[in-house]
């Protein structure tokens, strides 16, 4: 069976995007509770944890005397200590039963910043890369000697390449739509079976 | 000249110049904005 990609693509997209948006019109997905999780700042445990990291941190500060490296170190250690759980408590961030920060990637926008953003800001920059590779990969393949370039960099040239990608999302779409993005069949070699 | 130029341009020097770039930047995000759990701002 002959496999259309051009049409599984656009199907696959269609069903992503529709499911995506009934999903998050179903308010019982989106705003799935998390009973067992606590925010962090009504978390007893939480607030253990704090205590006894700087109690430890403390306990080593003892061993040396005040204004040493290490003193200074140790005293800069507890104060990042303090910071970042005074960061956790004061974010959305829920913890578990032995206190620890838990990060949702359920989706739920009210968790957004903990994985949607993160993950989003993750494809955007990989796409980014890939993009602008194959780009600066087809331009090698239009030169007079496609492998030079590819092993001896054309800088001027993969630097403008480089910073022209930021709008990778819509090119690849538009060279979707135009066939160019995805190889036809008959450029493809395929093994005999 | 020319030639050393060549050398900086080929694929394994830009790579290591470029990563060490990079490399660096992620450092001094992390250096400025420790413990980065969730993104910032929301």
């Amino acid at each position: 069976m002959k496999l259309d990609i051009k049409q599984f693509l656009s199907k696959f997209i269609f069903v992503t995007v529709l499911s995506g948006s009934i999903l998050s019109l179903e308010p019982k997905i989106a705003n799935a509770d998390f009973s067992s999780l606590t925010p962090c700042k009504d978390s007893p445990t939480f607030k253990k944890r704090l205590t006894t990291s700087v109690k430890k941190l403390e306990n080593r500060l003892k061993l040396y005397t005040p204004g040493t490296k290490e003193a200074d170190f140790l005293v800069k250690e507890i104060e990042g200590t303090k910071a970042r759980f005074a960061k956790y408590e004061n974010s959305s961030l829920l913890c578990g039963k032995e206190g620890l920060p838990r990060i949702i990637a359920s989706g739920q926008w009210d968790h957004a910043n903990e994985f949607i953003i993160p993950g989003i800001i993750f494809l955007y920059i990989t796409g980014w890369i890939g993009w602008v590779g194959r780009k600066y990969v087809r331009y090698a393949s239009t030169q007079k000697d496609p492998f030079q370039n590819e092993i001896i960099i054309n800088v001027p040239v993969a630097l403008a390449i480089m910073n022209s990608g930021f709008l990778w999302p819509i090119e690849a779409w538009k060279e979707f739509l135009t066939n160019d993005l995805i190889a036809s069949d008959d450029d493809v070699t395929v093994s005999p079976r | 000249m020319n030639d050393f130029l060549k050398y900086l341009s080929t694929a394994p020097v830009l790579m290591t110049a470029w990563l060490s770039l990079t490399s660096g930047f992620i450092m001094a995000i992390n250096f400025v904005y420790p413990d980065a759990l969730i993104f910032p701002g929301f």
